[in-house]
């Protein structure tokens, strides 16, 4: 149209967006990535995020930590993946997840 | 067409005729008019009122304070109404575009719309986050960007000035954009 910009649009689905920022919470605290959600809000501007998901037992560390640690990573890399500008991160810590897997004997 | 033409025409597309303010100006002007002529003519020829004769009517007027006033304001009213029409401009909110051939005279809607468009693709969101208005000299483009995906003002400034440009629209529209502070999420 105007020689600047390929013809089409490119657009990132908030989905793809939730997915990849729970995905980001749940390595950090240790659990698998379908157990986290995600829910995104208008922040002025920019982007809110609020994280639920259940911590891994073990590690050494508190769940707050964890919690914090999770936190902080959204926040670093979240950004650096999505392109997207977040201004402030939740993280809502909802259960105690085994990470060990059950046998069945 | 030559030059003289097009404008004359593209202005008469643009502006509100005012054949229909002229007619009823000229039937509320005739209409005493013709009572007067044809009240006189029976008094000429002896004959009784049709309805009443001028003078007794002038003197029913003047004669009840109430009455008076009332001729009075209406007279005032109808005199304002014409006068406005005849001195606003009376314009349609429409522009012409350059073309070879032809005139071509827009709606500011469907301008406002190209502006939204050009806006809008431009800042990658979806067409129906961008809005403009329109005036005649002026347009307002407002978008709102999606959450975490900042919007450059520049870029959207640049888009829409390339649109006017592109169409060459006449009286020159200076386009002014605004990003607001509230995002969207996106879907």
């Amino acid at each position: 149209m105007d020689g600047t910009s390929p013809a089409g649009r490119v657009s990132l689905s908030s989905r793809a967006i939730e997915r990849t920022l729970g995905a980001l919470a749940a390595e950090e605290l240790g659990v698998p990535a379908d157990t986290s959600g995600v829910r995104l809000h208008d922040a002025g501007g920019r982007l809110g995020v609020a994280v639920t998901a259940p911590v891994a037992l073990g590690r050494g560390r508190t769940v707050l930590a964890a919690a914090e640690a999770a936190q902080r990573r959204v926040l670093a890399d979240g950004p650096t993946l999505t392109g997207a500008q977040i201004s402030t991160a939740r993280i809502r810590v909802t259960g105690l997840h085994d990470v060990e897997p059950r046998r069945v004997r | 067409m030559n030059e003289r033409m097009r404008s004359r025409y593209g202005r008469r597309m643009r502006h509100r005729s005012r054949s229909v303010a002229v007619s009823i100006a000229l039937w509320i002007a005739a209409l005493p008019l013709v009572y007067l002529a044809i009240e006189s003519v029976l008094e000429l020829v002896g004959a009784p009122a049709l309805w009443q004769a001028p003078l007794q009517v002038i003197e029913t007027v003047t004669g009840a304070e109430a009455l008076r006033f009332g001729v009075a304001a209406a007279a005032v009213m109808i005199g304002l109404v014409l006068l406005v029409l005849a001195f606003a401009p009376g314009r349609l909110g429409r522009h012409e575009l350059a073309d070879e051939r032809m005139l071509v005279v827009v709606d500011d809607d469907v301008l406002a719309g190209a502006l939204s468009r050009a806006a809008a693709s431009t800042a990658g969101v979806e067409r129906d986050r961008a809005s403009t208005s329109i005036g005649r000299r002026k347009a307002d483009v407002s978008l709102r960007p999606t959450s975490g995906f900042a919007v450059s003002r520049e870029d959207v400034d640049r888009a829409t000035e390339r649109e006017l440009e592109r169409l060459a629209v006449r009286p020159a529209v200076r386009a002014r954009s605004r990003i607001e502070q509230a995002g969207v999420v996106g879907r």
